[in-house]
């Protein structure tokens, strides 16, 4: 069956939709173009692909949204849209829960005010939520927690320089107890970011770094719990961070403390 | 902040896709009450997010926030509902409803000729594995290139390439089998 002809042989079979579909190069397509027109079996193949590409456009429906879609989606957008600035006036409970979770962070040293985004449902929440994702990702799927695997920072950071348009800050804590176990590239928040992986206890954490645009304004942590996973976030020298990890708060604060220190006196020796 | 600009900016660059947004979301979940659910989800999490677009176009960055919600949809569906499994029959009977169809309506002898051709390609489609119908929705009606298509759907290009390759392969064979067994029945 001309279906069933090997990729190999000189065949164009594997390039037939690309070409189709005017994805190749130029160069590309002239030699598909050649190959086609002394195969009868490529030709045949081209025909097949052809003739169900014009099958689905002509045949399958594109449906259109419903007017009630467009309406509640207007609508949504209007009543969504205050909500970053106007503070809800009805959230007395997450204040109070903001302020144990700033007392418990004090309590354990985590020297700046704390605030929550649990205040400022929008952006950071999302981000949140990628964050946990990457997260439970780099947890589950086998291989995916660490590309580069190392305890040495010099070994780490150049890694990462190469695969990203930044520099991220990379230090090990061994000595404080929370070894580094190496680095991998993430997509989080529509760009691509640097993941230090650290492990406390049988726990990991992931620390989560890319460039921030308001980052030349230091922002102070800010916490929050997912699912059991505690998040902390804050900005620093122009970077983004987000630490997250199944440790207690405390731990979690602890080795946020570490690395802002860390990056801080990296700071200063730069200068 | 300019929160009316900012929403002037979404209507006028987001909400033109508002149909490829909902053709996504229908086709990936098959069922038209859940994919007005699902785009109007997913378009106010754009809203949401709109200040992390970058420019261009807008219409994959959409995309891709359907793509995900439909697939936060579909794994809640599946761990809730063992109960209501899906009615291929019920749902595909809906695509010779002109009322379900975007743009000019077609002619009546259009309509006479192909009304059981476009209800085979509509089930054919339907039945793809979600991987390759998500990839030739994008491309086919869509019209999405290869790369806005790795991006919507995070993939490597290569794997673009392939799944439209097999999900073709697939669909011809589902398109002539269908006209054999017709063949055969008249």
């Amino acid at each position: 069956m001309a279906n069933e002809v090997k990729a190999d042989n000189g065949h164009v079979r594997h390039l037939i939709d690309a070409y189709l579909d005017g994805e190749l190069s130029l160069e590309r397509s002239l030699e598909v173009e050649a190959h086609l027109a002394q195969c009868a079996l490529c030709r045949a193949d081209h025909e097949t692909r052809r003739a169900v590409s014009s099958a689905v456009k002509a045949g399958a429906p594109h449906f259109a949204a419903p007017d009630s879609l467009r309406k509640s989606v207007m609508a949504g957008i209007a009543a969504a849209a205050p909500a970053p600035v106007v503070a809800p006036r009805r959230s007395r409970p997450m204040l109070r829960g903001l302020a144990l979770a700033a007392s418990l962070l004090f309590a354990v040293g985590l020297g700046a005010s704390v605030t929550s985004w649990m205040l400022q449902p929008g952006e950071s929440d999302l981000v949140a939520q990628e964050v946990e994702s990457s997260y439970i990702r780099s947890l589950l799927v086998k291989d995916r927690l660490i590309d580069v695997a190392s305890s040495d920072e010099h070994t780490v950071k150049p890694w990462l320089n190469r695969q990203l348009d930044f520099s991220p800050p990379v230090h090990d804590f061994t000595e404080q107890g929370f070894p580094l176990l190496g680095g991998r590239l993430d997509y989080v928040a529509s760009r691509n970011v640097a993941v230090l992986v650290y492990l406390h206890r049988q726990h990991i954490i992931n620390l989560m770094i890319w460039p921030d645009a308001d980052g030349a304004v230091a922002m102070p942590a800010s916490a929050a719990t997912r699912q059991g996973h505690n998040i902390l976030h804050w900005r620093q020298g122009g970077m983004s961070y987000w630490a997250i990890s199944d440790l207690n708060q405390a731990d979690i604060a602890a080795f946020a403390d570490l690395v802002r220190a860390a990056a801080a006196r990296g700071a200063m020796g730069r200068e | 902040m300019d929160l009316s600009g900012k929403q002037a900016r979404f209507a006028r660059e987001v909400l033109p896709h508002l149909d490829a947004a909902y053709n996504l979301a229908r086709w990936l979940l098959r069922n038209p009450t859940d994919a007005e659910d699902v785009a109007q989800e997913a378009c106010l999490r754009a809203f949401r997010s709109f200040d992390e677009f970058r420019g261009g176009d807008a219409k994959p960055w959409l995309l891709a926030i359907v793509r995900n919600t439909s697939f936060t949809w579909l794994a809640r569906r599946k761990r809730d509902a063992a109960a209501e499994p899906y009615d291929e029959a019920i749902q595909a009977s809906e695509a010779a409803d002109p009322a379900n169809l975007a743009g000019t309506p077609p002619t009546p002898e259009e309509e006479l000729l192909r009304a059981d051709e476009r209800e085979t390609v509509h089930r054919a489609l339907a039945a793809l594995p979600i991987e390759f119908r998500e990839t030739v929705v994008l491309r086919e009606l869509e019209g999405l290139s290869y790369r806005e298509i790795a991006a919507v759907v995070d993939i490597p290009l290569g794997t673009v390439m392939s799944r439209l390759a097999r999900g073709r392969a697939l669909l011809h064979q589902a398109l002539t089998a269908d006209r054999g067994r017709e063949a055969q029945v008249g």
